[in-house]
């Protein structure tokens, strides 16, 4: 069974995580490979899978200081009281080395407050133990005979190009006094480690002992892929002038944020490089072949320009009184490396992790080259790229420092060839972007410039403002001609139509009326039977009543000189009605002895249209119907003799104004009662109704002004018809004159080429 | 419900047409009392004209537009006038007769009169030979307006003939042409595919 380390939940054997939590499961019988998650056992020191180590490397604290528990932001690695490790064959199983040297894997845990390691102190993790480790403990962790030992001479440093190829030099700068790697959670122990217990690699990083020739012939007992950092020589770093390194990267070596002042007596070791005394000498110039390409295109995106500061930090005085000599170490390296990788977030790590000091002078030269950029706590940038052939060459090199390779990112490279800068802050240096880079970087198009809408309706308000005004298209005056010809057109019509009045039958003797359709109606009327019913309908509105009366009143008074009985209606409309009455009342006075209601009768307007017509030719006057002018029923009236049944009535004279009621007395009438039907009409539906009395629908016909004319003349009862015809007659010659003077007008404008 | 709108139009069409035809004495019976109905509707019709008329005019006087204002208010208040004349002395009655004699009849006779002088102007611009066909036209306009004028006493039967022929030619095909129209109507109403009572 497992127990879960999180939540103390058992879960069965080989399970990689918690059934309850979910948290990840480590097998108690070893050590998980940090690489390959390949169980391991306590002993081992290197994967035995993937041969990543699984036992950090450390070094022998040297500083009896215990170090400010200050929180120190950067790489965040388990922080653990360091506690005695018991007896091997009474230890309990190891926990496994669960955190590597990758941030990402690591939980981020505080650094507490450095106590000294008690037997009661939980087992920790692989940090404290590894200050804890006795050497008795340590020396099989890294057997030299383990080590497989290097065929052939390691690569040197211009090699192996880049940060790895670094990591293996374990060079010295006596001038300078970087940082002791310490471990201030355990330095009081740590004094106490014999240096023959500390790995021989690492007696190399003892502050203030031995030097890289001394720590060459111990070499043996580092890993191999270590040998050369004790074999290399160390480099001494090359003064150079100012003048050939850029401003900003003297910035680089400006020192880094103030620390709390610190007694002489609790100064570190690793804050003597931060206190640039004044006699410092002169710094590693970083000549153009020497810095990184990488570094120089992205000087001058990522750094701006700051000013140089002059003033060394306030403690560069106290701590150089009694500041150390520096001691470099491989170990201080690769702490310095974990420092680079670390995220920037503001985690906490171990106190002993932030021995890596900021040797201005020194970290430039032993940093690997994507450190470089990590000046003054800024962002370390990754290396764009490292040689392939390097790294096969060091192909003992675990995984997991092989791992720690920054990510490959395109860097544009820095055209040589560019203008070269003579002031400001990048004087000195030669095409400062990439022209080509700069083109090919994404960039949104150009946005048109912002239009004010307003002014773009105030310009063209002004535009139209200036156009010139035309004139306005003034209506086209009548000529002279027209202005003058429709006045006298009206004057000359009044005349044709007054004079005739003053002028007794103009016309009267001209009619002709023989052979003619009002004939016909006439012949009609003389051959009723007296007391004949015959139905006059009235279906003219008073507009046409002008010419239409006549018609009416010609054709009562010979109904009534017949004693015909007349039965009056209107299915027009209701004014029928008292037009029926007053042209029958009329001829009843002119004929005399002729009453209403003995001899005719006016039933008024019969409503329904086609309807009210087809219910009078089937169904004939109903006895319930009611007179217009008494309003009594028709058996009121027994003189009229029986209206419901169409055979007794004798004629029906049709008195249509237009063509419509004639229509409906032809369609709904004539066939159902088959009665006789004449008409009356005028002269603008006489065209019409001659179609009906063609078809012999209609048995007579009156049409217009002089078919009442022709009436009068027949029934031998001249009246005001015939004088009318007389007056249109003239209106008639007038039109005539006027249509022949308006074509001849026409005719002449024409051969003058100006047709009007 | 349209389809029970559509089948009362459909049977009172069927049975008043059926009536034409037949003399059965079911659908005399029926056919009157369709028509009685008909006749009932329009004069609810004319009495819903009456009502919009009023409004119209009431409707520009409420909002007194300067145009028609004016007019309307005189509609209105003469409606009014003769409306209540005709409910107070009824039909026919010496108010009535006087106010149809001397205001109703002279007006329209007036506006009627007018369009001698109208029919005069119009001749003058109109009546001119500028192609073939106005001149075919020109000389029909003279011969039947030749003939009808007694004085002149010419081109009598010409007129008659311009009347009897041409214009009795056209004036049947017009005739049958709405004839067929109606005929058309009439089935598409019987069958249902124009259903104007429903819309």
């Amino acid at each position: 069974m497992i127990q879960c380390a999180q939540c103390g939940t058992k879960n069965r054997d080989g399970s990689k995580f918690c059934g309850d939590c979910g948290a990840r499961l480590v097998q108690p019988s070893g050590l998980i490979c940090p690489m390959c998650s390949t169980p391991n056992t306590v002993e081992n020191v290197f994967c035995s899978k993937c041969g990543a180590r699984l036992a950090p490397l450390t070094v022998a604290p040297v500083s009896e200081k215990t170090p400010p528990p200050t929180p120190i932001k950067g790489l965040s690695l388990p922080a653990k009281p360091a506690e005695p490790i018991a007896p091997a064959d009474k230890a309990e199983p190891r926990q496994p080395i669960a955190p590597t040297l990758k941030p990402e894997r690591e939980p981020s845990a505080p650094v507490t407050d450095t106590e000294p390691a008690s037997p009661d102190a939980p087992p920790g993790d692989w940090l404290g133990r590894l200050q804890t480790l006795t050497p008795e403990e340590e020396a099989p962790v890294i057997p030299a005979a383990e080590t497989p030992a290097p065929d052939s001479e390691p690569p040197t440093a211009e090699e192996a190009s880049g940060w790895l190829a670094r990591l293996r030099t374990a060079p010295t700068i006596e001038e300078q006094a970087p940082a002791e790697p310490s471990l201030p959670a355990r330095a009081s122990e740590s004094v106490e480690i014999a240096e023959e217990d500390l790995p021989d690699w690492l007696r190399s990083s003892s502050p203030g002992q031995e030097s890289a020739q001394d720590a060459a012939p111990k070499s043996k007992d580092a890993p191999s892929w270590m040998l050369p950092a004790s074999e290399a020589e160390p480099i001494v770093a090359a003064p150079s002038a100012d003048a050939e390194m850029p401003d900003w990267l003297k910035d680089t070596r400006a020192p880094i944020a103030p620390e709390p002042a610190t007694p002489p007596s609790e100064r570190l070791d690793w804050f003597k490089p931060v206190a640039a005394p004044p006699e410092m000498p002169p710094p590693i110039q970083a000549t153009d072949a020497e810095i990184p390409e990488w570094l120089k295109t992205l000087k001058p995106q990522d750094e701006p320009p700051r000013a140089p500061i002059a003033q060394p930090h306030p403690l560069a005085d106290t701590l150089d009184a009694d500041g150390a000599p520096p001691v470099e170490s491989p170990g201080e390296e690769l702490l310095q490396a974990l420092e680079g990788i670390a995220p920037s977030t503001q985690v906490e790590k171990p106190a002993w992790l932030t021995e890596a000091p900021h040797s201005e002078t020194s970290e430039d030269e032993y940093l690997p080259d994507w450190l470089r950029t990590t000046p003054s706590g800024a962002t370390p940038t990754p290396e764009p790229s490292i040689e392939a052939g390097a790294l096969e060459a060091l192909g003992e090199v675990p995984e997991w420092i092989a791992a720690l390779k920054p990510v490959e990112q395109p860097v544009p490279t820095l055209v040589e060839s560019g203008p070269l800068e003579t002031t400001g802050p990048l004087s000195g240096l030669r095409g400062i972007l990439p022209l080509a880079s700069a083109v090919t970087e994404p960039h949104a198009p150009p946005q048109p410039a912002p239009v004010n809408p307003f002014k773009e309706s105030a310009r063209l308000f002004e535009s139209i403002l200036g156009a010139p005004a035309l004139a306005p298209a003034m209506p086209a005056k009548p000529t002279h001609r027209a202005w003058t010809m429709r006045p006298l057109i009206y004057l000359l019509l009044l005349l044709a139509i007054l004079i005739p009045f003053f002028i007794p039958d103009l016309a009267g003797s001209s009619l002709r009326t023989f052979g003619t359709p009002t004939a016909d109606l006439y012949d009609t009327i003389e051959k009723l039977q007296p007391n004949s019913i015959v139905v006059l309908s009235f279906d003219y509105d008073p507009g046409s009543s002008g010419e239409m009366d006549l018609q009416a009143t010609a054709l009562a008074r010979h109904l009534m000189q017949r004693r015909a009985r007349i039965i009056a209606l209107s299915t027009l409309d209701p004014t029928g009605a008292q037009i029926a009455q007053r042209v029958l009342d009329n001829a009843a006075r002119a004929v005399g002895n002729y009453a209403y209601g003995t001899n005719y009768l006016n039933l008024g307007y019969i409503a329904g249209q086609e309807a009210g017509l087809r219910q009078l030719a089937t169904a004939g006057f109903a006895p319930a119907t009611r007179d217009y002018v008494r309003y009594q029923t028709l058996d009121k009236y027994p003189n009229l003799g029986n209206l419901q049944n169409w055979r007794n009535v004798a004629l029906v004279i049709e008195l249509a104004g237009a063509p419509e009621p004639l229509q409906k007395w032809m369609e709904q009438v004539q066939p159902r009662a088959g009665v006789k039907i004449a008409a009356g009409v005028s002269a603008a539906v006489e065209p019409r109704a001659r179609a009906y009395r063609d078809a012999k629908q209609l048995t007579a016909l009156m049409g217009g002004l002089v078919g009442a004319a022709q009436y009068e003349i027949l029934s031998n009862q001249r009246g005001l018809a015939v004088i009318s015809v007389g007056a249109q007659s003239t209106a008639h010659l007038v039109l005539l004159g006027v249509i022949a003077l308006g074509n001849l007008m026409y005719w002449f404008a024409r051969g003058r080429g100006k047709p009007k | 419900m349209r389809w029970l709108a559509t089948s009362v139009a459909i049977a009172v069409g069927l049975i008043t047409l059926l009536d034409y035809f037949f003399d059965v004495p079911i659908l005399d019976a029926l056919g009157v009392a369709f028509r009685q109905w008909t006749i009932i509707l329009t004069a609810f019709a004319l009495l819903l004209g009456v009502i919009n008329l009023l409004q119209v005019h009431l409707r520009r006087i409420i909002r007194r537009d300067e145009a028609s204002a004016g007019y309307s208010l005189i509609v209105v208040v003469t409606a009014t006038l003769v409306a209540s004349a005709g409910l107070w002395f009824g039909l026919p009655s010496e108010p009535m007769t006087w106010v149809f004699e001397n205001l109703y009849v002279p007006l329209q006779g007036a506006f009627f009169a007018l369009v001698a002088f109208f029919l005069a102007t119009a001749a003058y611009r109109a009546l001119r030979a500028r192609n073939l066909e106005t001149t075919w036209m020109l000389i029909a306009a003279l011969v039947v307006l030749l003939g009808q004028t007694p004085l002149l006493g010419v081109l009598t039967d010409a007129r008659e003939w311009v009347l009897n022929v041409p214009s009795t030619a056209g004036v049947r095909g017009i005739l049958i042409g709405v004839a067929l129209g109606t005929l058309a109507t009439a089935l598409r109403l019987l069958i249902g595919m124009d259903r104007p009572y429903s819309e």
